[in-house]
């Protein structure tokens, strides 16, 4: 009799007779034949009970388990999902928040300065002048500047006149209550913009990875796009390991999405109707797979027998359609798989993520020269899995795509990337607009706890009037749908006020003038 | 009169002038003594209506009698005193 399947051949090593190691192995895996009972087991195999007593427990020494269990005196219990519990992830290991030190923490935020001598002096001066506008913040900075110009202390004089130029400077810079700043950003973002380049395709100079610039990339970042166009992320190393270009290269493979057509050549024999999967050493070697690795992940994935060549450093796997197990080469001969299931098989296998973070298409190795630091430029972003990374330092590591910043680093971070998108798409198309304007559409997008997109579906679109969303777009669909529930329209807005032809509450018209009477 | 309680924005002196220099000009009595303007617009009397027939006549623009008033803390107008 030949051994067929590999639960005859367990329970043959385990040292039950051929004969019923056959008969229990007919129609079972081991995992259903481990967890039969005393009685079951004499039942199929038609003998008495101590025959049977002693196949079950060469079956029960087979299973860790059932030693335990055994001691105990127990029954059978179930243990089927044993092997699949042992699998390991590999290069996901959560960061390890127990090493999160709160106090630390907080303390980090009182600032060192608010000791120094220079700030005491600058605070005193703004206490004698009695003004109220200056922030600790403005204080922090103007002390940072006085250092700067390799001050130690400063005069009570001194310290007053950096105080008065300061304050003029500020009411210099701050604007009048009810001007109209949301326009002046809306024309001083709008008038460079115009002078920007439809169509840009830049090149951002590291090594291919190619980032939307110009007109197309402020539309993206205003319209809070889901993905960008480019997204791209910057991963830096944790500093100790930052200088290792090994440790860089290996975090890069291990980024990478490696799909079965990226290492493997697949070729269909519709003849035998199974695939053929051919391995490029090369692009392994490139990709640090292993042969055996492709092997486990391809029959993890398709639950398929996948079949090697040879023990060691395979080049061929084969997987045919429909065989789970090598039980089921048997029986392959009397029922082979259709033609529609080898397509299909094909198609799932050739694109099967093997390796890597999804939506991270391609890893680059980068070396900053400032710093001789290596870091990660990636075609594709993935901030939630690319976080979970051990070897990544998650405070400098960067994407471009403002609503995964949002989702995991929360409203302020967005508001943030806002600014510094904008930004430095304005610097690479080298338009000066003031960092303010860019503030304050970043403000309006992200004041009500949610990225929103200027226009229909984001902030015009959710304003309270009726009549402001009336005048914006789809006039007529607000005005009848506001008429059937019957809605208000307090007229607190600019637009509305414009309609209806009363001043506006901006400016001249936000003034209520009254009469003094004389003393 | 008197002077505002804080420095004036420039929506709310144009506001306040205009208020003022419309009452002006539908002839409400001036809050200038008339020599006082005679004085500060002296120039312009002349240029208008020339050295003879200058001091006998008195025809201004009401906006800068309105300015002239409102340099002057003259107008007994000021902004909404409930907002500070």
């Amino acid at each position: 009799m030949v051994v067929k399947s590999a639960t005859k051949k367990k329970l043959m090593d385990l040292g039950v007779t051929e004969n019923f190691a056959h008969t229990l192995a007919d129609d079972r895996k081991w995992d259903n034949v481990k967890i039969l009972s005393r009685e079951e087991i004499a039942k199929i195999l038609e003998t008495d009970s101590s025959t049977a007593d002693q196949v079950y427990e060469k079956i029960r020494a087979g299973t860790k388990k059932g030693m335990q269990e055994a001691e105990d005196g127990a029954g059978p219990k179930t243990s089927v999902r044993l092997k699949r519990g042992a699998r390991t992830r590999k290069v996901k290991t959560a960061a390890d928040l127990s090493e999160y030190d709160h106090d630390k923490k907080m303390l980090s935020f009182v600032d060192p300065l608010s000791e120094d001598p220079v700030y005491k002096s600058l605070s005193d001066a703004v206490e004698a002048a009695g003004n109220s506008r200056f922030t600790p913040r403005m204080l922090n900075d103007l002390t940072a500047v006085v250092h700067s110009r390799g001050k130690k202390k400063l005069t009570k004089k001194q310290a007053e006149a950096v105080i008065a130029e300061a304050a003029s400077e500020i009411t210099r810079a701050s604007i009048d209550p009810y001007e109209a700043a949301g326009i002046v950003t809306a024309q001083s973002i709008g008038e460079p913009g115009t002078q920007m380049t439809m169509r840009t395709f830049h090149y951002a100079g590291v090594a291919t990875v190619n980032v939307t610039q110009g007109l197309p990339r402020i539309i993206e970042i205003v319209d809070a796009r889901k993905v960008p166009q480019t997204p791209t992320m910057n991963i830096r190393l944790k500093p100790e390991n930052s200088k290792d270009v090994a440790e860089a290269q290996k975090l890069a493979a291990a980024l990478e999405v490696t799909t079965t057509v990226n290492i493997a050549t697949i070729e269909t024999d519709v003849a035998q109707r199974r695939l053929i999967l051919k391995l490029n050493k090369t692009n392994l070697k490139q990709k640090k797979m292993t042969a055996k690795e492709v092997q486990e992940k391809l029959g993890n994935a398709t639950r398929l027998l996948v079949q090697a060549d040879k023990e060691k450093n395979a080049s061929k796997l084969t997987i045919i359609p429909g065989v789970h197990s090598e039980a089921d080469l048997a029986d392959l001969a009397e029922n082979p798989p259709s033609y529609t299931m080898l397509l299909q098989l094909e198609e799932k296998i050739r694109d099967l993520r093997l390796k890597g973070v999804p939506g991270i298409e391609r890893a680059n190795v980068q070396l900053e020269e400032a710093t001789g630091e290596y870091y990660l430029s990636t075609i594709g972003s993935n901030l939630t899995r690319v976080n979970d990374i051990e070897t990544i330092d998650r405070t400098r590591t960067y994407t471009n795509n403002i609503i995964e910043i949002f989702e995991n680093l929360g409203i302020e971070a967005a508001r943030e990337a806002i600014v510094r998108e904008l930004q430095a798409t304005l610097d690479g198309a080298r338009l000066e607009v003031d960092t303010r304007h860019l503030l304050t559409v970043a403000d309006v997008m992200t004041s009500e706890g949610e990225v929103r997109a200027i226009g229909r579906h984001g902030v015009s679109g959710t304003k309270h009037s009726i009549l402001a969303r009336a005048a914006f777009e789809v006039t007529v669909n607000h005005l009848l749908k506001a008429g059937i529930i019957g809605e208000t329209d307090n007229l607190t807005g600019v637009a509305e006020n414009i309609i209806v032809g009363q001043p506006i509450s901006l400016g001249t018209g936000s003034v209520e003038l009254y009469y003094i009477p004389e003393e | 009169m008197v002077a505002p309680a804080r420095t004036h924005t420039r929506f709310e002196r144009a506001r306040i002038i205009g208020a003022r220099a419309l009452q002006i000009g539908m002839g409400a009595p001036l809050f200038a003594e008339e020599k006082d303007l005679r004085e500060a617009f002296k120039n312009e009397l002349i240029s208008l209506y020339g050295l003879d027939e200058a001091d006998i006549r008195f025809v201004l623009d009401p906006l800068k009698i309105a300015m002239y008033e409102y340099d002057h803390e003259l107008i007994p107008i000021d902004i909404d005193p409930h907002l500070e």
